[in-house]
């Protein structure tokens, strides 16, 4: 991290997450509260998935206390394009991962109703 | 069940008191005697509450103050202060105590722009005081329990600590000159407005009763009560009014341009302790404060914090990797200024091997982060993940001395979290901050816990015994100052402190018409419910530290 940091990734990285993060309130409809309200109902599945997957990722995160590769990130990180893609990317993740949550029809603009009433998530 | 030890006020006691505030601001309603007898934090005993008071009267001037506090003396009742609450501390500890509810003392009496300081009733909160100071280019100090609580209190009577000390400083240390309704009904000036100069110096000319007043707590009015005071306040160099819309994790505020917000993170704890040195000592931050992500999370998102409990690389990220961590928030009046103190955090983190993430940049986020920070608005989801939380302080010390305390503290935690005592947060969850830019910090341990669950409420005594032994030994003194019983062990090896209180208390207060519990009335500890090892090792500490007449114990630890 402190090599990210090092060669601005982590400014550029966290300017980009905020654009995704806009972009994704506007597309849903919903509050950054409601956004973290569903992370908050994020299902045991998905995260042991992610621990799973950051278990098994050792070597791609050595990779990433590269000097020299974070210097290349961060030069990528500049090109316009790379910026936009990943800003889209990042919504419809976002976005995605809401409206599995709770079956809100991203793109409505409404708000979110909350859970199902037994609870649970509905999967679509 | 509230225990019945409240003794009733007599019909002539009453009418005393209704002829000095009016009988529609006097009652003795069960139901509104009852709804003092709980207050959010602190109040771990669900079964016992806080005990009712005998009455509730709400003066609405000094006056008023004074005739109510001398009706009590007469009838031999006592008095027990309440400006906006919050914890336990703020009720009677024993019978035959009325509340006095300051509610009506709601005033900003003077905000003074050019020597800096407001001037209060009890009933202003923080909020208040910040809103209408940040209009004149000015900034309150907010307390961790948050903006709705009085900035007067804390200031004359209880702690003081919050996210902006290293700017703005303890509360005790921003009083200036007060009014002070003594038990005996007679009101005391102090500092400059004693010599009729004015509220801008709390400490004379001649002698100052500042030390009498706070200690190192507080009285929480067992001398009396603040009616005004006087308090420092900062340079605010953001806008006149920040615009918010929503609350808590809907909220969302305009962020001034020469605002940032950075979460930092270290190798180590070396490099940690010896980088939060520097960023103090170069006066960068408005806020600072070490908080655990574990903390964050479990308050933010307390589901999925149960979750990621028991996961394992995301654990070791949350308590490994990115567990030597401080946040801040930092104003400049200038570009130039920000820019200056940018580069001066940028080097520290070169020569620490630190990270630092700039939030700023992620505009929801920081947009949502800004008052819950520079208002201190967060406080109440920290109540999110059980209902319950509770705190072990130490005395406020250099940081190296606090940060061993969070070490030690986390390692109690994981040991009562093992024991399903209180809840995972991954125990690593302190409430730390910086004073005055300085090398002198804060550290409270908060756990977690559910008051429904049996398990927890038995672990609560366990705990606050483990901690005090912990402090004992460690030659720190432990939240001793509002607990009677922990009072009576921790005095004889403070110097006899409580002595010291008592000839105060009996000097100010010939009738004892204060509620002196949370003050200097000792009681006995019962050690023999404490586990075995623990009672063993409490008895060793008491034989080791406690003093003699000539002084302090000859020992290697001292």
């Amino acid at each position: 991290m402190a090599s990210a940091y090092r060669h601005d990734v982590l400014d550029k990285y966290m300017s980009l997450s905020g654009d995704a993060i806009e972009g994704a309130v506007q597309t849903t409809g919903l509050s950054i509260g409601d956004l973290v309200n569903r992370m908050d109902e994020a299902d045991e599945r998905t995260v042991m998935k992610i621990d799973a997957l950051l278990a098994r990722s050792g070597p791609v995160l050595r990779l990433a206390a590269n000097d020299r590769l974070m210097a290349a990130v961060s030069r990528i990180l500049d090109v316009k394009a790379v910026r936009r893609a990943m800003v889209a990317a990042m919504r419809k993740s976002i976005v995605k991962a809401v409206s599995k949550e709770d079956g809100h029809a991203a793109g409505s603009g409404a708000k979110c109703a909350g859970p199902a009433p037994d609870g649970k998530g509905v999967e679509r | 069940m509230i225990p019945d030890v409240e003794r009733e006020i007599t019909d002539e006691a009453y009418r005393e008191l209704e002829g000095a505030v009016g009988s529609e601001n006097v009652s003795r309603e069960p139901a509104v005697l009852d709804c003092y007898s709980w207050q959010p934090f602190a109040n771990y005993n669900p079964e016992r509450w806080v005990i009712r008071p005998v009455a509730v009267v709400m003066p609405g001037s000094t006056e008023e103050v004074q005739a109510v506090v001398r009706a009590l003396g007469r009838h031999g009742l006592k008095f027990k202060a309440f400006s906006t609450g919050w914890g336990a501390y703020s009720s009677p500890t024993s019978g035959g105590v009325v509340q006095v509810d300051l509610r009506r003392m709601d005033r900003i009496i003077e905000i003074d722009e050019k020597n800096m300081y407001a001037v209060l009733e009890p009933y202003v909160c923080g909020a208040q005081l910040q809103a209408e100071a940040m209009k004149v280019g000015l900034n309150t100090h907010i307390i961790g329990a948050g903006p709705s609580c009085s900035p007067l209190a804390s200031a004359t009577s209880a702690w003081g600590v919050g996210w902006d000390c290293c700017y703005m400083s303890y509360s005790g240390r921003n009083l200036l000159g007060a009014e002070w309704v003594l038990p005996d009904g007679e009101v005391l000036r102090l500092g400059t407005l004693g010599s009729g100069s004015g509220w801008f110096c709390g400490d004379g000319p001649g002698p100052s009763l500042r030390g009498i007043v706070r200690g190192s707590t507080g009285a929480l009015s067992g001398l009396g009560i603040f009616t005004k005071a006087a308090i420092k306040l900062f340079n605010w160099p953001g806008p006149p009014q920040v615009k918010t819309e929503g609350l808590l994790l809907d909220a969302q505020s305009e962020v001034p341009e020469n605002l940032r917000f950075f979460m930092c993170f270290w190798p180590d704890r070396a490099s940690q302790d010896e980088a939060i040195y520097k960023i103090n000592e170069s006066e960068l931050c408005y806020i600072f404060s070490r908080t655990g992500l574990g903390a964050t999370i479990s308050i933010a998102t307390p589901h999925l914090m149960k979750i990621l409990t028991r996961t394992t690389a995301l654990r070791n990220v949350i308590t490994r990797d990115l567990k030597n961590g401080c946040t801040m928030i930092m104003v400049a009046d200038s570009a130039g200024e920000m820019a200056y103190k940018e580069g001066v955090l940028a080097e520290i983190a070169r020569r620490y091997g630190g990270a630092i993430i700039n939030l700023t940049a992620a505009k929801p986020l920081i947009r949502m982060f800004l008052m819950n920070f520079l208002r201190a608005t967060a406080v109440p989801v920290v109540f999110r993940m059980g209902g319950q939380m509770f705190t072990a302080l130490d005395r406020n010390d250099t940081w190296d001395t606090q940060m061993d305390w969070a070490t030690m503290g986390e390692k109690i935690k994981q040991k009562w979290i093992d024991r399903g005592g209180i809840l995972d947060d991954m125990a690593d969850n302190p409430y730390m901050v910086t004073y005055e830019d300085n090398t002198w910090g804060h550290c409270e341990e908060i756990f977690q816990y559910d008051p429904r669950n049996p398990e927890h409420l038995a672990a609560l005594e366990p705990i606050f015994v483990e901690f005090s032994l912990e402090a004992v030994e460690r030659c720190m003194e432990p939240l001793s100052s509002t607990d009677a019983r922990l009072r009576k062990i921790i005095s004889p090896m403070m110097g006899n402190y409580t002595g010291w209180q008592k000839k105060i208390s009996a000097a100010l207060d010939e009738k004892r018409a204060a509620d002196t519990g949370m003050y200097c009335d000792e009681v006995d500890f019962d050690l023999e419910k404490v586990d075995p090892d623990i009672r063993n090792r409490f008895e060793k500490a008491i034989e080791k530290f406690t003093w003699t007449e000539d002084g302090p114990p000859e020992s290697e630890a001292r």
